[in-house]
């Protein structure tokens, strides 16, 4: 058993504590869900439970920890791509229980059998810089799963897997770890019926530690800035499998406002973006990244691109921004299109010092004077919730400001099209929301929207079309509710329906995409 | 991008024990230091993209090929000027000597290339354990490969993202160029240290320790065909030195 008593914590004497008089117990085999938003102490707590803090990492801690292990510990960090530290998923795969001293005939079929389990088999002879970034966070979760640890602590673990294999892993942990600890540190409460256990973390300090009926505690949930999942939201105390009777015996459908939002799709004609027969592979590949992609994207479109983790959303998106540069004229923009793109990672993205300078960094290169520098800058830092920080570096916020950080240093620069990819990793809801709420009032600007994105609720409230991806290729291109209007599609391209259009369905056989929606349609008797 | 140079391919050369290819590897070192005259260098020096073409390797080539040109062209031109020759048709007899001393620096960083297109991180740093080495000198090497592979992701990285703001910073002519890239160091040096950082955390939760016992059995075994292999090296290895004395 784990238990911490009365822990506080903070980096350096000169800053304010994270972590504020913590105190709990972990039994062995538990399945616990700790949340919290951005900023609330969540990987401190990950890092102090597992043992990295205060052994590996230093900082002021008072208080009691008992058997906080790093020996019995495996723990999976919210930056997941620095935890890879070999060149090929195998050596990834066998790396750790090697160094336990585990001889590596037996670690092998032990590795190859978690492998199949986890549906990564067709990984395991690849190198690491050939995975996408969903296929990383996959392989870095299993190369730890794979020394067979007695606890096993995962922050943030979700956050690049496509919607079928975010489920596939929380069933894979569910079966495969019924006799381990396990502990997952999330800002979202949407697989709460996974865990055992929900603790919510608030600033630093614990403010509900109980079972599942957190759902029914909005209160707390909110207070914590959090959101409940959706239908729980929308539909208070009711339980999703008996929510679409609930909503038969107590609204009223409106067909006429149902058939006007059906038929509100309307395709736009002026096209600023053409692909034409765009096939690509990446130097050194065998295989085609992209094969036979056509489509055109119109001013003013809000385009959402989903599809399975390494089916080359990515790979497109750098390519239209000429990121990835291509010999063939097959990529056609409109003249004077200035394109910015915003990266999945953004420490991919981030170099400057000081957040000021790297949000202000594309002004600079654009020449524009120190005033036009200095205020446009100062704005978007506002917006973003960021101007307290614009001294910091950095490197050192947490991933979710990280996140901000990268979206505001192209965002200031009011690109013609925007393209954003998975802009929505990492950051708590309040946070989301405003980036999306940015995002969108760009595009009413005038804006073009390019957006990856495997979050189906923000796919279902932002944008009007969709672009499916599967294998290199484009699955659909249209109107989004068509697109999650067909299963086969849909399955292919390893996305799935949220439950509340699951439930809008379940009803009456009418396709709602969100909560908007549904409150236009349905009316209470 | 990958900045690595190997790739998990399926040739002969891939498939040979780390131990083989560590033994060939210091035995075109010794090769390219006995050898004393020119023929003896080109002849080494078509060995080595012999193999380079058989271990399907000259991708890693093509690579770096502008970095070996601007060192090859830059080392002949430095002996050709400091020969130390007195008479007046001295002329051929530096351009030989420098010819010479290029294509043994040249032999030697190739050979080192082609074992390390054939020849993962792991494999090496294994291979030199197996050969008796601690796991700490070991390690070290293969965090120093991927120390500077952190490096080379962070400027490709930075480049990109340049790029990805609008600004190119590979195009333009050399001034150019160096004025882009000059307040771009800095960032670099601190986003690699912070990296490095990041990894050595990164191992250390994935149970490293120098001191680690590693029970490599059954990960490597020397088959016929490597002895074979190494026997025919070792024999056309003498054979190309002692005709070349």
């Amino acid at each position: 058993m784990i238990e911490l008593k009365n822990i506080s914590f903070k980096y350096k004497t000169s800053l304010p504590y994270v972590l504020k008089d913590i105190s709990f117990k972990i039994n062995s085999k538990e399945k616990i869900l700790i949340a919290g938003k951005n900023g609330a102490g969540k990987t401190t707590l990950s890092k102090i439970i597992s043992g990295v803090i205060p052994i590996l990492e230093k900082g002021i801690l008072e208080g009691e920890l008992i058997n906080c292990d790093l020996s019995k510990t495996g723990i999976l960090f919210q930056d997941f791509e620095a935890q890879l530290v070999t060149t090929s998923v195998k050596e990834e795969l066998i790396f750790f229980p090697l160094n336990k001293g585990i001889a590596y005939k037996d670690i092998l079929p032990y590795a190859e059998n978690l492998a199949e389990k986890f549906k990564i088999k067709d990984l395991f002879e690849r190198d690491i810089t050939e995975l996408s970034g969903g296929e990383k966070q996959k392989v870095a979760l299993l190369a730890l799963l794979s020394a067979n640890p007695e606890i096993i602590i995962l922050d943030e673990p979700f956050t690049d897997l496509d919607p079928v294999s975010r489920e596939s892993t929380l069933d894979f942990l569910k079966n495969e770890l019924y006799n381990k600890t396990l502990i997952v540190f999330d800002q979202l409460l949407n697989y709460y019926e996974y865990f055992d256990r929900i603790i919510i973390l608030n600033e630093g300090k614990i403010d509900y530690d109980g079972n599942k009926e957190i759902i029914y505690k909005n209160e707390i949930v909110e207070r914590a800035g959090l959101e409940l999942p959706l239908v729980s939201k929308i539909f208070p105390g009711i339980e999703t499998e008996k929510a679409d009777l609930f909503i038969m015996n107590n609204f009223i459908f409106n067909e006429k406002k149902y058939l006007e939002l059906k038929n509100s799709f309307t395709e736009k004609n002026n096209p600023i973006i053409k692909v034409k027969n765009l096939n690509y592979k990446y130097p050194e590949s065998k295989n085609y990244a992209l094969k036979n992609i056509n489509f055109e994207i119109n001013e003013k479109d809000f385009v959402v691109i989903a599809g399975a983790n390494g089916s080359g959303k990515t790979t497109l998106m750098k390519i239209i921004a000429g990121i990835i540069p291509i010999k063939e004229k097959t990529v056609e923009l409109k003249k004077g299109l200035n394109i910015g793109y915003v990266y999945q990672n953004p420490d991919n993205q981030i170099f400057a010092e000081t957040v000021f300078e790297e949000v202000s960094f594309i002004l600079k290169m654009a020449k524009c004077s120190q005033d036009v520098i200095k205020q446009k800058t100062e704005n978007i830092l506002k917006v973003m919730g960021l101007f307290e920080k614009k001294d910091e570096d950095p490197f050192l916020l947490p991933k979710g400001d990280r996140q901000k950080v990268a979206c505001a240093s192209i965002l200031v620069a009011e690109p013609d099209v925007v393209i954003l990819d998975e802009p929505t990793t990492g950051l708590d809801y309040p946070s989301l929301k405003n980036l999306m709420n940015i995002i969108e009032n760009l595009n009413k600007a005038g804006s073009t929207i390019l957006m990856i994105t495997h979050d189906m609720e923000v796919a279902a409230d932002y944008g009007d079309k969709m672009l499916l991806m599967s294998e290199g290729e484009i699955l659909f291109y249209g109107n989004k509710r068509d697109a999650f209007s067909n299963e086969e599609i849909l399955k292919k391209a390893k996305i799935r329906t949220t439950k509340l259009m699951d439930i809008t369905v379940a009803a009456n056989g009418r396709l709602l995409l969100n909560e908007k929606e549904f409150l236009l349609c349905w009316s209470k008797k | 991008m990958s900045t690595f140079f190997y790739k998990n391919k399926n040739t002969f050369f891939h498939g040979l024990d780390p131990r083989i290819k560590i033994i060939c590897l210091l035995l075109f070192f010794l090769d390219a230091i006995i050898i004393k005259n020119i023929t003896g260098m080109l002849i080494l020096f078509l060995v080595i993209l012999i193999l380079f073409i058989f271990s399907d390797s000259l991708y890693s080539l093509k690579k770096i090929l502008f970095l070996f040109l601007l060192v090859g062209v830059i080392t002949f031109i430095l002996w050709v000027i400091f020969y130390n020759g007195k008479e007046v048709g001295d002329i051929y007899k530096k351009m030989n000597y420098a010819g010479f001393l290029t294509l043994r620096l040249l032999n030697m960083l190739l050979a080192g290339l082609l074992f390390l297109s054939i020849t993962s991180f792991e494999d090496f740093s294994y291979g030199l354990m197996l050969f008796g080495l601690p796991y700490s000198v070991a390690f070290t090497v293969l965090l120093s490969f991927k120390l500077v592979d952190s490096f080379m992701k962070s400027a490709f990285l930075i480049v990109e993202a340049q790029r990805a703001r609008g600004n190119d910073i590979t195009k333009g002519n050399i001034l150019k160029r160096i004025k882009s890239y000059t307040p771009l160091v800095i960032p670099l040096i601190l986003n690699g240290i912070k990296k490095a950082q990041n990894l050595v955390l990164a191992l250390e939760t994935r149970g490293f320790s120098p001191k680690n016992k590693i029970n490599l059995d059954g990960k490597y075994k020397i088959k016929i065909i490597d002895i074979i292999f190494l026997i025919l090296f070792i024999l056309s290895s003498f054979t190309i030195s002692f005709i070349n004395l």
